[in-house]
């Protein structure tokens, strides 16, 4: 079991990582992809620019390590919970922007990306739930 | 647990605001405010009547800066989709940057790159809408 929690974190990590990194190279393009959810203010807007590509990053590299597991996951965790709210709220509005995700390999929101946030959020309480 | 939980935010806020300081002493579009991107770029806005007649003397070059799906669906005429590695067009004319209301950031990136270039740099904000609105023509893209 300790296999699958370490392949699952490796996963959760490499995503979460990646997701970062192309955020920070590319903030304008993260920007621009916030302000067409049509949700935040722009003040919210730049400030999300900012931290969720970091928040995102460090979670990401500690979920690797044991003794941080636990609080990166839960971490991680919110995030897609609050990713799945807003990703709902824009396809209740009908709109569909990009999703902002991974910076140019973002895709539209949709049930789909909804469903993909579920599985993140799945392995992030999995992980949380099976640290000790 | 919540000290941990702590440091991971303090640790993110702390790197997002030396990164955010450094996009902002960068000039960063995504901190130009209307007004400061005004006094740094010399563009200046237009309305649609000095617009119009620019267009009809054939001086008008129409940049858009929205994405290419935008554009795809109505863009105005003879608009070209704005890109940093764009041909740049001929200097006699007089480029007129539209954009929508979630576009502004990339309406002055695009002011800037043509204002430093020598081009006169107008500012045709959400010109799309005002176009159609006064009933003038779009191109859409089964008209390309």
């Amino acid at each position: 079991m300790k296999a699958v929690e370490n392949i699952v974190a490796g996963l959760l990590g490499a995503i979460f990582i990646f997701s970062g990194i192309v955020k920070i190279i590319d903030p304008v393009l993260f920007y621009r992809d916030i302000m067409e959810y049509k949700i935040f203010p722009r003040p919210v807007a730049i400030a999300g620019t900012l931290f969720m590509p970091w928040l995102e990053l460090f979670c990401g590299i500690l979920v690797l390590f044991y003794s941080f597991r636990k609080p990166a996951s839960l971490l991680i965790a919110a995030m897609n919970l609050f990713f799945i709210i807003i990703v709902s709220i824009v396809l209740l509005k009908g709109i569909r922007p990009e999703c902002g995700c991974f910076g140019p390999f973002s895709e539209e929101a949709s049930v789909g990306l909804i469903i993909r946030d579920l599985i993140f959020l799945a392995m992030s309480l999995f992980l949380f739930f099976r640290t000790s | 647990m919540i000290k941990k939980i702590l440091f991971i935010l303090i640790i993110s806020a702390l790197a997002s605001s030396i990164y955010g300081f450094i996009l902002y002493k960068k000039g960063s579009p995504i901190f130009t405010s209307k007004k400061a991107a005004f006094q740094k770029i010399k563009a200046k806005p237009a309305g649609f009547d000095e617009v119009l007649k620019l267009y009809e003397q054939g001086v008008v070059i129409f940049v858009d800066v929205r994405d290419e799906k935008a554009y795809r669906k109505a863009h105005l005429p003879g608009a070209v989709l704005f890109n940093p590695n764009m041909k740049e067009p001929p200097r006699d004319k007089v480029i007129v940057i539209y954009n929508d209301e979630n576009t502004y950031p990339q309406a002055f990136e695009a002011a800037k790159w043509f204002s430093e270039k020598g081009y006169r740099v107008l500012l045709f904000f959400d010109g799309l809408r005002i176009w159609k609105e006064q009933g003038k023509e779009v191109v859409t893209s089964e008209g390309c």
